[in-house]
């Protein structure tokens, strides 16, 4: 089902490239002003009149947007969690974490008559793996898993500077399904120089608690409720700042219950337990962050600068910087832009690559999971995009890009990022 | 090292939020350019969101879901 979806979701690209567009908007007014004479007499019909208006487009819900995003992720790298070997398995390294990941991401955009804006976006994951989990060995359920879900965002303006906005949606990733339910506020203030804005979401995951052993013991669920403020400051006629704080509280089953923790041998003697993973039933999260975007007009290019610091009640702390510039070519029909990204960050406050049997039986905290461990990662990206007219014109604009992102983690994983997108302004 | 860089780069950042001014409307043609919106391609943020979120250990706070939906979230 879900590789049908991805083929219309292909179909759907081309479908609605070939939609009419504003230009062949029959209401449109010509400015062509070579006649061979005088135009005839328009004769008055009602009934043709009437039609006209209910048929009107601009008087219904009409498309703004539309966008798609296809990604092929390759990632390499070892971790604890795989039991994947590459024929001379070494434990202090862990299990082979190969992976390929198809990402299909789309979004429509649409206004309706009353002015207000919806977007929706389709995701769709299709991972491959050699055996990404300890379960896995066993039963290779994973070696292939898809997610699919929606994604709904609301924004209506009442009296001008007044904004609220619903948020909504769904994914389902095998035995994971999760939805969510938020909404915001936002004022401008000082001639529009200054927007507020408070979020929230409530977000509800239901899953299948699967343990190392691949028993079932049934449903289980997770909460996660998040409020976030933000303020965005016109610094200068080139110059944005952006600061936003958020907090996440997350209560329920924390742990991913089929990640495992190798048992610790005693002296001399051979053991292969695992036992599964134990999280605290609550996690509380913190994050600010600050966002700088400035006009370069002699270049006619923009750097943004951005950093974001995080921590948790479970002794993880993380700096995340990025530095990204854009520089536009050929009279605003093209843009290339490139980006770096580090980021730093401690381990999980119970992080154990083995854990002793009497440890385990009395309940002790534990993951050994690799991306929950002690290290700094760095990114860089490189992408061009391509428009059909200068971006600034209103009117019908399609754009297409072309985007490689490098990771890499200093435990020895990384990701390559093949990426192509098409976007169409109507 | 890497607190030097950091911090480093948290001044710059702050450096560029000393001066707070009222600039009228017909004045900001150049916060119009797509490269200075608040997000500048909200597909390509949610992509590579998603790689940090399952890679990483500081998702959350910023009104995504931080692990719900899949078990890629930490």
């Amino acid at each position: 089902m879900l590789r049908g979806l991805l083929f219309l979701s292909c179909a759907g690209i081309l479908m609605l490239d070939a939609l009419p567009s504003a230009a062949d908007d029959p209401y449109a007014a010509s400015d062509d002003t070579e006649t061979d004479g005088p135009a005839p007499a328009p004769v008055f019909d009602p009934a043709r009149d009437a039609a006209a208006d209910a048929e009107d487009p601009r008087e219904r819900v009409r498309p703004t947007f539309y966008a798609a995003r296809v990604g092929f992720f390759f990632q390499d790298g070892r971790g604890i969690q795989s039991q994947a070997t590459d024929g001379f398995a070494n434990p202090s390294l862990g299990g082979d974490e190969r992976l390929f990941v198809f990402q299909a991401l789309q979004a429509f955009g649409m206004r309706a008559r009353d002015g207000s804006r919806h977007t929706a976006t389709v995701p769709v994951d299709i991972l491959t793996a050699a055996s990404p989990d300890a379960l896995d060995a066993i039963s290779t359920a994973s070696r292939i898993n898809e997610s699919a879900g929606l994604q709904m965002n609301s924004a209506f303006e009442i009296r001008g500077d007044h904004h609220l906005r619903l948020d909504y949606g769904f994914n389902v990733e095998e035995t994971l399904r999760t939805g969510n339910l938020g909404g915001g506020y936002a004022i401008d203030l000082a001639q529009d120089n200054t927007t507020l804005a408070i979020n929230g979401l409530f977000i509800l995951d239901f899953f299948d608690g699967i343990t190392v052993h691949g028993f079932d013991p049934g449903v289980y669920k997770r909460r996660a409720a998040t409020v976030s403020g933000s303020i965005t400051q016109v610094l200068s006629p080139t110059t944005l700042g952006i600061v936003t704080y958020g907090m996440t509280h997350q209560w329920g089953i924390l742990q991913q219950t089929w990640n495992a923790t190798p048992e610790r041998c005693p002296v001399d003697q051979f053991c292969n337990g695992i036992f599964g993973e134990l999280f605290p039933s609550s996690r509380t999260r913190h994050a600010i962050s600050g966002e700088l975007a400035q006009h370069l007009r002699a270049l006619d290019g923009t750097l943004r600068l951005r950093y974001r610091y995080y921590q948790d009640d479970t002794d993880v702390r993380a700096h995340t910087a990025r530095v990204r510039y854009y520089q536009w070519l050929a009279g605003h029909r093209a843009w290339v832009s490139a980006f770096y990204r580090f980021h730093d960050q401690t381990a999980i406050g119970f992080w154990t690559p083995d854990l002793s049997r009497s440890d385990a039986d009395n309940g002790v905290l534990r993951s050994s999971d690799s991306d929950l461990a002690e290290f700094y990662a760095q990114e860089v990206g490189l992408s061009t995009r391509i428009f059909s007219r200068r971006r600034h014109v209103d009117g019908d604009v399609r754009s297409f890009e072309l985007a490689y992102v490098a990771y890499w983690r200093s435990t020895g994983m990384n990701v390559h990022i093949l990426s192509t997108a098409f976007e169409r302004q109507f | 090292m890497r607190a030097l860089f950091l911090c480093g780069f948290v001044a710059t950042l702050l450096s560029g939020l000393g001066g707070c001014v009222v600039v009228p409307a017909y004045d900001r043609g150049t916060l119009a350019d797509p490269t200075m919106a608040a997000t500048v391609d909200p597909l390509e943020a949610r992509s590579l969101g998603k790689l940090h979120r399952s890679r990483e250990a500081a998702a959350g706070g910023d009104g995504t879901s931080a692990g719900g939906g899949c078990a890629c979230g930490n």
